[in-house]
């Protein structure tokens, strides 16, 4: 084991043990430290970190999220090993608080594929033990012949079952979902480090919400509403979903979010907007549980910004980084949330 | 109070066109970058950069005093610098002034 010191912003010191070649921000996370991330997954930069003794090893080299190690010693702790010695890190900003349940490595088995349109599907990790997660939260899964973990969100109520439910989209060439498509990997054997995000619903939250989705966004929000309709919450709490997608064809899950709503007596609402085209008639009347409109998300959440400010929600927002980010720029800007009621995940 | 010597001044063209919410990046003859900006209030500096993660301020938001970085949405109060909302650090902020029909920007020594 190497000896990890890390030091925050404010001063604070603290260590942790890692095993060679182990990334740093899952040794530091499972022990229990507020390190700061947001993918894991080498993408976003929010991991950086100082060396400021001893030396580590890079483990992806190209991550894009190392456009922001500018500095001598910068590096990414999801990328990063320790390479041998004590090992000394800088963070240029404060730990943070841990509220989630804790983070460990778990192995388990990759179910069969089961494929709801050409690029949707769904698929489980059939664990050892249980592990504890709240609704909303991701994991990360590294399989066989796959350089580096692919995050993905847990979509069902968590349970102590010692399984995992995960949906998946095809969203070009990848290394990991488009295996997953082909059922090539099924029965084998993965790992599964987790839980992981703050984007999650939390068991002292009393208040309304509205989730914001774009494609495969949408997993940890049928997480989060499904244990939602588990504790009555919308019985006190009536929220919302407004959920984006391309066009009607090749539109998913809108059976189970139909279910959703009628399981919460309306209290639940679905907003289904197309961004390509105006749901027609027909197609709108197979699900009447459901509401239907065009446009992108955020100029959907625009039209009801009156209610947000009035009822004060938790606003969730996950799906592609652009996505994200107009819905974001909306909100705080002409909404004027305050950042700290938004909790996000961007998906890339 | 600070003694106007406790600065090191450099002349800062190009911002009197500046209406109420607009901002821009300026290049100072010391080669730094900064973040030139105007409220109800009048004309604030701060540093180009995010404190978080370097991001370009010129691309966030503003609105009122309050400058948004559109990375994570860390907030300040461009008057004090102050952080607001989920931000962990405060901005970094020059004093201005306005001598002979011109505008300085202050660099403490
Ligand atoms: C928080 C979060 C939650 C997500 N949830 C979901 C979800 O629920 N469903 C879903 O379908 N997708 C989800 N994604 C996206 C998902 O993680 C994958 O990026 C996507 O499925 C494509 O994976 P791929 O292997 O097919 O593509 P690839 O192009 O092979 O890889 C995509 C990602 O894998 C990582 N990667 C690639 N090469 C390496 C390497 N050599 N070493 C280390 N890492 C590497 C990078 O993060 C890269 O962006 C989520 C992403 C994030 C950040
Ligand atoms: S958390 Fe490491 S790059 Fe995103
Ligand atoms: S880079 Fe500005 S808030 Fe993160």
């Amino acid at each position: 084991m190497i000896e990890v010191t890390v030091e925050d912003r404010a001063g604070g010191r603290t260590r942790f043990a890692a095993r060679p070649g182990e990334r740093l921000l899952h040794a530091g996370l499972a022990a229990g430290l507020g390190l700061p991330y947001e993918c894991a997954t080498g993408t976003c930069g929010s991991c950086r970190a100082t060396v400021t003794e001893g030396d580590v090893g890079s483990l992806w080299a190209d991550a894009p999220g190392r456009r922001v190690c500018r500095r001598p010693g910068e590096i990414l702790m999801c990328q990063s090993a320790a390479a041998g010695g004590a090992l000394s890190l800088k963070l240029p900003t404060a730990f943070r608080d841990r509220r989630e349940p804790e983070c460990r490595s778990l192995s388990g088995r990759l179910s069969s594929f089961r494929r709801f349109t050409a690029e949707i599907g769904t698929f489980s990790v059939e664990l050892d033990e249980p592990v504890e997660h709240l609704p909303g939260q991701f994991a990360l899964i590294s399989a066989p012949g796959v350089e580096g973990p692919r995050a993905y969100s847990m979509t069902g109520n968590p349970s102590t079952e010692p399984r995992l439910d995960f949906l998946a989209r095809l969203s070009g060439p990848g290394k990991l979902t488009p295996r997953l498509f082909s059922n090539a990997l099924e029965g084998r054997e993965v790992e599964v480090f987790g839980p992981l995000g703050r984007a999650a619903l939390r068991p002292e939250d009393d208040r309304p919400f509205v989730a914001i989705a774009g494609g495969s966004g949408v997993a940890g929000m049928l997480s989060i509403v499904e244990a939602a309709l588990a504790r009555g919450h919308f019985d006190r709490h009536p929220s919302r979903l407004v959920f984006g997608l391309r066009s009607m064809e090749g539109s998913y899950l809108l059976d189970r979010l139909s279910e959703f709503v009628r399981l919460s007596g309306g209290l639940f609402r679905t907003t289904v907007a197309f961004s390509d085209e105006a749901p027609d008639p027909e197609f709108e009347a197979i699900f009447p549980d459901l509401e239907f409109t065009t446009g992108y998300v955020h100029d959907v959440v625009r039209s009801g910004l009156s209610s947000i400010s009035a009822d004060r929600p938790i606003c969730f927002v996950a799906g592609p980084p652009p996505m994200v980010d107009a819905t974001m720029r909306m909100l705080v800007v002409e909404g004027k949330v305050s950042p700290a009621e938004i909790r996000f995940d961007r998906f890339g | 109070m600070t003694a106007s010597d406790d600065f090191a001044w450099e002349p800062l063209d190009d911002v009197d066109d500046l209406e109420v919410g607009d901002r821009r990046e300026l290049s100072l003859a010391s080669g730094k970058l900064v973040l030139v900006m105007r409220t109800e209030t009048g004309l604030h500096a701060s540093c180009a950069d995010c404190p978080h993660q370097d991001t370009p301020l010129a691309e966030g938001m503003l609105d009122g005093s309050v400058l948004t970085c559109p990375l994570h949405f860390w907030q300040w109060d461009v008057t004090t610098g102050e952080p607001l909302g989920v931000a962990e650090l405060p901005l970094e902020i020059f004093e201005l002034k306005q001598e002979d029909g011109r505008w300085w920007i202050g660099m403490r020594r």
